[in-house]
């Protein structure tokens, strides 16, 4: 009876895993062909800068001021996430030339430490055995891994539903990857704050290892990395720094760049302190006019200047409907 | 309502009390001489109940001084279920129970403690006493009840509970219709949460080798106030029924009488629900509509037979209408957080000139999603009060079965919300 019993409930738990594995490949494969940066990165015909980071990145730098670049942002990426795209990158393109990658207040912090944003976007590339044995947490990340291929579409009921409560245009135009978000808002979610930094460390070591894997691989093809600290509020900025004592990135990298003698660290935290209503979409991310006007200024700053002849001119993302490249 | 440790003492100086006062019954041989033993379990209870959960409430309308106390969690049902005990004990119904491990192990049944259903001793307590061996079937009937209420919960009650909170949230900004679907919505999602919760504890005592009683019986199948009643949280109307309303009516009474006792036991089940005006209003709005079917239920009897026959299904149609719409709009007290807004959503129902299509761009794909889910349960439950779905379902091959399972796991991972959202009853 209770062999019985057993042989039923592993072939039940069989089964399941069967349809589970199918039903959450069918939703990352939907969910790739919505976001079409992975195809279309692949596809250019010319790359000479590659724009990493997070959504503060998706949102704020234009790729067309450049000459032949991407952005290659993801909402909620960490440098973990961002070294093995850029790992899967490399493996077929060879022309690119310079990195820029953002870095925001926490993005090296205990808060980012484990998290993988939507990991079944980027399944193939990420090596959860790897990150295991780096961070010695063998548990967690077999746990991201089946969660990954077997449960991709736990939560999708945010995508479903929850999107439909946005205060502001929800579709978002696409062009070279770069996501702007609309002008004429400047929301308030300086209360992420408080999960992101309270009782949490600024500086997690394990992505600071991630870091330097990410510009071991930049150095080994030949490509500069410029580092650019995205502009935040001031009342962000001093929520932050109620739960951090002090911010050390600017030491950190320096501390880089006794390794990495080209890296270069842009620091553009306050440049719009002052003027946040007509610059900010929300606390933490430049809204579609400043992307343009930040863009033109971070061009001129880098290293390498890939300025495209589009830089000086005007355009509207939300003018025009979505954009292939 | 919450958890501290210190609540544990609250259960356990319940369970002791009933236990002793219940002891000490059995030794009397009359009802007067049991009475004070009773007496003193109905005090220590409903002392405690109201300490805890209705002391701010009368204090601050009479401005008084207010506890600094959160609400035990499940104290309205394990102090109801206690106080059954007691007087069932009291009346000469049952023995009582003489091992106290058993009797602790009765008010604090982890699967029906929380929130229900509030279960007779004499049909848990002897239970307890029988031996449980493993058995397959009954383990997988009880995993397939939990893995429905489930499903209930977190696929359908919670995403429809979207729609109800951004109409309650906002009510301002809504006309009579938006105001007028979320309060059906509202009523199906409480009916769908407690359901589920209800199912999920009868599914896990069923593992265990115990049963526990049905609370819902298809409620939305109802064709009278007093249908439902019978069909909606059936362990509380039960108790209310038995230890309130049977004792202080007889069938010589007035009809009048009669109305007031009903009057009074919805007015009970509003303050036993929540320490607030807009339960009370909720309780006795209930109270006044079954007083007025119950007086006019010959007249309304001979016309539906002048227009329709016995068997009509749109007469049917017409009485669960009417039933369900008294149900749901009585409902917006139930979800109001003041009587302020309950009063001023209830008017702009009947204010047919604010009649719009406002529920906005972003509400009406869950607007659809909560008109089809609640039509598909329905039609499931219209066709089980003639067949048993289970027994066909039962009968299927196995493949099928288990695909269904696979699949309805797979719904509750893909549905469930980022933040928790707790069962409506656990508020009680």
């Amino acid at each position: 009876m209770m062999k019985n019993t057993i042989t039923k409930s592993l072939s039940f738990l069989l089964l399941f895993l069967f349809l589970s594995f199918f039903v959450s490949a069918l939703y990352s494969n939907s969910q790739k062909q919505q976001d079409h940066s992975i195809a279309d990165v692949k596809k250019l015909p010319k790359l000479k800068t590659l724009i990493m980071g997070d959504s503060q990145c998706l949102r704020g730098i234009d790729p067309r001021v450049f000459d032949s670049a991407f952005n290659y942002a993801s909402t909620g990426e960490s440098i973990i996430v961002s070294y093995y795209k850029l790992k899967d990158l490399l493996e077929t393109r060879t022309d690119i030339d310079q990195i820029v990658l953002t870095s925001t207040l926490g993005y090296f912090g205990e808060s980012k430490s484990d998290y993988i944003s939507k990991p079944y976007l980027w399944k193939e590339m990420i090596d959860f055995q790897e990150i295991a044995q780096i961070k010695n947490k063998h548990r967690l990340y077999l746990y991201k891994f089946l969660k990954t291929y077997f449960f991709a579409y736990k939560g999708m009921r945010e995508e479903f539903f929850e999107r439909h409560f946005a205060d502001v245009p929800e579709e978002i135009p696409y062009y070279k990857g770069f996501r702007p978000k609309p002008t004429g808002y400047y929301l308030d979610v300086s209360q992420i704050a408080d999960k992101q930094f309270k009782d949490k460390k600024l500086f997690d070591e394990s992505l600071l290892i991630y870091l330097n894997m990410f510009l071991e691989l930049a150095q080994k093809h030949g490509i500069q990395v410029t580092m650019v600290r995205m502009p935040v509020s001031q009342r962000y900025h001093d929520k932050v720094m109620s739960y951090i004592t002090e911010d050390k990135l600017a030491e950190r990298c320096l501390e880089l760049k006794k390794k990495f003698a080209d890296f270069v660290f842009l620091d553009y935290l306050n440049i719009y302190w002052g003027q946040e209503e007509e610059v900010l979409f929300d606390d933490t991310h430049l809204n579609e006019e400043a992307a343009l006007s930040f863009s033109r200024l971070l061009v001129d700053s880098l290293p390498i200047n890939h300025k495209s002849g589009a830089a000086s001119a005007f355009f509207s993302f939300y003018a025009i409907k979505v954009e292939s490249i | 309502m919450s958890w501290k440790l210190e609540y544990v003492f609250l259960i356990a100086a319940s369970t002791l009390l009933d236990y002793l006062c219940a002891l000490q019954m059995a030794k009397k041989q009359t009802k007067p001489e049991r009475k004070p033993y009773l007496i003193a379990s109905v005090i220590g209870n409903l002392g405690m109940l109201f300490a805890f959960k209705y002391f701010n409430f009368f204090s601050s309308c009479f401005s008084g001084p207010v506890l600094n106390v959160i609400l035990p969690v499940g104290i309205s049902f394990y102090t109801f279920q206690t106080l059954s005990y007691s007087i069932d004990v009291y009346r000469g119904k049952m023995k009582p129970e003489t091992h106290l491990g058993r009797f602790a192990l009765y008010v604090s049944f982890f699967p029906q403690l929380v929130a229900g259903p509030i279960e007779r001793a004499s049909r848990l307590l002897p239970q307890f006493k029988l031996e449980h061996d493993w058995n397959a079937v009954r383990a997988r009937d009880g995993l397939v009840l939990m893995l429905w209420g489930l499903f209930r919960k977190v696929v359908v009650a919670d995403n429809i509970a979207l729609f109800v909170n951004s109409v309650f949230e906002t009510d301002k900004e809504f006309g009579g219709l938006s105001i007028l679907l979320a309060a059906y919505i509202f009523t199906f999602q409480v009916y769908l949460d407690f359901a589920a919760y209800s199912e999920i504890a009868r599914g896990a005592a069923k593992v265990m080798g115990y049963d526990l009683m049905i609370n819902f019986k298809r409620p939305y199948h109802a064709t009278s106030l007093t249908d439902l009643w019978q069909r909606w949280h059936i362990s509380l109307m039960t108790w209310l029924r038995d230890y309130i309303y049977v004792p202080m009516t007889s069938s010589k009474d007035s009809k009048w009488k009669k109305s007031r006792n009903l009057l009074l036991v919805f007015f009970l089940s509003g303050l036993w629900h929540g320490a607030s005006w807009t339960f009370i209003v909720w309780g006795l709005l209930h109270g006044i509509f079954l007083v007025i079917e119950n007086l006019t239920k010959t007249i309304r009897a001979q016309i539906y037979d002048h227009f329709f026959t016995t068997s009509s299904r749109l007469r049917f149609f017409i009485k669960n209408t009417i039933t369900i719409t008294i149900l749901s709009v009585v409902g917006l007290f139930f979800r109001a957080s003041s009587l302020d807004q309950g009063f001023s959503m209830l008017l702009r129902v009947f204010d047919f000139t604010t009649y719009r299509f406002d529920f906005g761009v972003q509400n009406y794909k869950l607007l659809i999603f909560c008109i089809l889910v609640m039509a598909l349960i329905l039609i499931i439950e219209a066709v089980e009060e003639r067949l048993s779905w289970e027994a066909m379902f039962l009968q299927s091959s196995l493949v099928f079965r288990w695909t269904i399972y696979s699949l309805m796991i797979m719904a509750c991972f893909a549905f469930i919300a980022i933040k928790s959202q707790p069962f409506v009853y656990f508020q009680f």
